[in-house]
C-alpha cells in the first residue's frame, strides 16, 4: 500500500485509470479499489470525492457522476474518462508476460479467450512478438499434469540429486508449477510417508497405477526450492562477484552484499552431493564459512572428479 | 460525500480538470482559454502561466500527450487525442477474466504490481488456488520492453561495454532472460542475457529505433551454445545413471557413441565452454568431457583450482 506523499503524476495517473474502471462496472467496493490500484482506502476515497467535484464548466451539472456510499462507489452517468486508460508499456508488460507465460503452459489453448486477448492488448500497443516465454517441457509432464487433473496416483523412479541415487516410488501427484525454469511437482510420497517436491526433469519414468487419491488443497511456495526439512542444513557461502547468478538460480534465505561485490548467502541444503555441485559450478573462490565440518566439500569433490581426468 | 463544490486551487484536481476540458473540446485551446474555464488560476498573468506551466508537466508526467498547434495569433493552443489517452480493446467477458487469471498465476518477481494494467482485467485471484509460474526478473525488463514498444534504443552496459540496441524480442528460456535486437554499436544483431546487463538500463530519443530488415537473433536453444567464441564440438561421456535424462535433455541426435555399461557419449556444439564446464560439472561423477583437448583441459584447470582453492 502506498504511504505518505505520494507524487502528484502518480495520484493523476491512478484516477485516469480508476475513473473507467468504476464507470464501466458501475458499482465497485473501496476495498477492491484499494487491493487493485494499489493504495489506502482512505485515499481511494479521498481521491474519488475529489474527482466528483470535477468535470466541464460550470461545474455544475456534468460533473464525474460518482458517489460512495457504505464503503462502495457507484457510478452514475458514464461521462468524460469512460474508457480505459491507455496502458504505457511498463504497464503493459506483466499483463503481457503473464499471459504469454500462461499460454506457454503445456495444454493452453491458443485460440482460446486468452490468446485472443493478449492479441488485442498487444495489437493496441501496437506490438507483435515481441515477448517469448519458452517453459520447457520435460518429457512427461503432460502425463504428470494429468494424473493431477485425476487424482491418480502414479509410479516414479527418480534421481534424487542430494542422494545422488535413484529411487522408485509412489506419489500422490498434487500440483505442478514451474519456477525460474525448472517444472516442479508438489505430492505426497508414500516411500517418505511425507509431502515432497520433485523436479520433474529428474523423474525418469513415469507409470499409472490407476490408483486415486483424495485431493488435498495445495498451496505451492511461490520461490521452489528445496522444502525444508528434518535432514537439511543451513549452510553459509562467501561468494564472488562473478557468482551472482546464484542469486537468481537458487532459493536463498538470505543475501549479504560484500564490499567488492561478493555475496554472503544463506541456504537450506538436504545432502552433501547437492552442496559439492553447487560448490563446483562456482568454482575455486567459493567458500563455506559455515558449517564447519562442510567446509572442505567442494575441494573433496574436486579431487574426486580429477582421478576420473587422470 | 463533500457538496460538489466547483473545483479548488490544488494541483491534480486542476489538472483534472484541464484534461476534461481538452478532452470534449472540438478544437484547440489556448493558456487563456483554458485557465479563464477551470476553477483555481490566478488572475495574474505570470502567475497564471507559471501555473500553467506546472499543470501542463503533471500531465506529461502522468502520461498525457499534449499536443500543440501555433495559432494565426503565434499564440499556443492544446488539445488531447482521445487515441493517445484511451485503449479500445473491446475485450469480450471470457477475455477479461482469461488475463485476470493469467496475471493472479504467473508470478514475475519484479515490478508486478497490482496496478500494471490490471484495470484491464478481471480480479481472478479467487479462481487461482496457487501460481503457476514464477519468472524471475530485473527492473531493467520493463524498460526493455518499453524500448521496443516506444522504438526508443535501449542504452546498456554489457561486458564493460556500452551498448545502443533496437530491442526486437524479449525472451524466457531456462530460468533466463534475454534481448534480442540490433547492436547499433557492433552493427549486427546480438542475443544479450538479461541478468549479465551492468547497471541499469536507459532509454534513447523516442521513436528513432530502426532494425534492418531480416530474421531476429536466435534465443540459444542450450546455455553453451551462447557465448562469444567460435563454436566447437565437444564429447561428453554420461554414464549409465543418468544416460536416459541426458538424452532427453540435449536430444537423442547428440548421441554419438552407446558403451557396452550403458555410458553415452554426446556430441554438443558450444560457443560457450564455462557454461560447458557448469553442466557438466552439475553431473559430478556421471559425466566426463572427453574432447577436443582445450576444453577437456579448462576443466582439468578449474577442478585443480577448486581442489586447490576452497577451504
Amino acid at each position: 500500500m502506498s504511504r505518505g506523499p505520494e507524487p502528484g503524476e502518480a495520484r493523476l495517473r491512478r484516477l485516469l485509470a480508476m475513473l473507467p474502471f468504476v464507470m464501466e462496472r458501475g458499482e465497485v467496493t473501496v476495498a477492491e479499489l484499494a487491493e487493485r490500484f494499489d493504495a489506502s482506502p482512505d485515499r481511494i476515497v479521498a481521491e474519488l470525492e475529489m474527482a466528483a467535484c470535477c468535470g466541464l464548466p460550470p461545474y455544475t451539472d456534468e460533473l464525474i457522476d460518482l458517489w460512495i456510499d457504505q464503503d462502495v462507489v457507484h457510478a452514475g452517468v458514464p461521462r468524460i474518462f469512460d474508457q480505459p486508460l491507455r496502458p504505457t508499456a511498463r504497464e503493459a508488460f506483466a499483463l503481457v508476460v503473464a499471459a504469454e507465460a500462461l499460454l506457454a503452459v503445456p495444454g493452453a489453448d491458443p485460440h482460446g479467450p486468452l490468446a485472443r486477448g493478449v492479441a488485442k492488448l498487444q495489437a493496441a500497443l501496437e506490438q507483435g512478438d515481441v515477448v517469448v516465454v519458452d517453459l520447457g517441457q520435460p518429457w512427461c509432464l503432460r502425463d504428470l499434469r494429468a494424473a493431477v487433473e485425476a487424482h491418480e496416483r502414479v509410479e516414479v523412479t527418480y534421481w534424487s540429486a542430494w542422494r545422488d541415487a535413484t529411487t522408485t516410488r509412489l506419489v500422490d501427484p498434487w500440483a505442478t508449477y514451474t519456477a525460474h525454469g525448472r517444472w516442479y511437482l508438489d505430492g505426497y510420497c508414500h516411500a517418505a510417508g511425507a509431502r515432497r517436491r520433485f523436479r520433474v526433469d529428474r523423474i525418469d519414468e513415469l507409470r499409472p497405477t490407476g490408483e486415486h487419491f483424495d485431493p488435498v488443497p495445495v498451496d505451492p511456495p511461490v520461490e521452489a526450492g528445496l522444502a525444508p526439512g528434518s535432514d537439511t542444513r543451513t549452510v553459509v557461502l562467501r561468494l564472488p562477484a562473478a557468482a551472482r547468478w546464484v542469486t537468481e538460480a537458487y532459493a536463498l534465505t538470505a543475501v549479504e552484499a560484500l564490499d567488492g561485490g561478493g555475496l554472503r548467502v544463506t541456504l537450506e541444503v538436504a545432502g552433501r552431493r547437492w552442496l559439492e555441485r553447487l560448490l563446483l559450478r562456482v568454482g575455486p573462490e567459493a567458500v563455506v564459512e559455515s558449517p564447519e565440518d562442510l567446509a572442505g566439500v567442494g575441494r573433496d569433490a574436486a579431487g574426486r572428479l580429477l582421478q576420473r581426468y587422470r | 460525500m463533500a457538496s460538489r463544490s466547483a473545483g479548488g486551487g490544488k494541483p491534480v484536481e486542476r489538472a483534472l480538470n484541464v484534461l476534461a476540458l481538452l478532452k470534449s473540446s472540438r478544437v484547440p485551446l489556448t493558456l487563456d482559454a483554458i485557465t479563464n474555464e477551470v476553477p483555481g488560476y490566478p488572475d495574474e498573468a505570470v502567475a497564471r502561466r507559471a501555473m500553467f506551466e506546472r499543470d501542463k508537466r503533471l500531465l506529461r508526467e502522468a502520461g498525457v500527450v499534449l499536443h500543440v498547434t501555433v495559432q494565426d495569433d503565434n499564440t499556443s493552443a492544446y488539445s488531447v487525442d482521445a487515441n493517445d489517452l484511451e485503449v479500445h480493446l473491446d475485450l469480450e467477458r471470457d477475455e477479461r477474466h482469461a488475463l485476470g487469471v493469467a496475471l493472479a498465476a504467473v508470478h514475475l518477481g519484479v515490478g508486478q504490481g497490482r496496478s500494471a494494467a490490471g484495470w484491464l482485467a478481471d480480479d481472478a485471484r479467487a479462481d487461482v488456488a496457487a501460481p503457476i509460474a514464477v519468472l524471475g526478473g530485473r527492473e531493467g525488463l520493463r524498460t526493455l520492453y518499453a524500448a521496443s514498444v516506444e522504438r526508443a534504443p535501449a542504452l546498456f552496459h554489457y561486458h564493460g561495454e556500452r551498448r545502443d540496441v533496437v530491442v526486437e524480442r524479449l525472451a524466457a528460456k531456462d530460468g533466463y532472460w534475454y534481448v534480442l535486437g540490433f547492436d547499433r554499436t557492433r552493427g549486427d544483431r546480438r542475443t544479450f542475457r538479461v541478468d549479465r546487463i551492468e547497471g541499469d538500463v536507459e532509454l534513447g530519443e523516442r521513436g528513432s529505433a530502426l532494425a534492418p530488415p531480416g530474421p531476429v537473433a536466435e534465443v540459444p536453444s542450450d546455455p553453451w551454445g551462447f557465448g562469444a567464441d567460435a563454436p566447437v564440438e565437444v564429447d561428453v561421456r554420461i554414464d549409465a545413471v543418468r544416460a536416459l535424462a541426458v538424452r532427453r535433455e540435449v536430444g537423442a541426435d547428440r548421441v554419438v557413441a552407446e558403451g557396452d555399461d550403458g555410458s553415452i557419449t554426446v556430441r554438443l556444439r558450444v560457443a560457450n565452454p564455462e557454461a560447458l564446464r557448469s553442466w557438466a560439472l552439475g553431473l559430478l561423477d556421471h559425466a566426463e568431457v572427453l574432447a577436443p583437448p582445450p576444453v577437456r583441459a579448462l576443466v582439468v584447470g578449474w577442478l585443480e583450482a577448486v581442489a586447490g582453492g576452497q577451504a
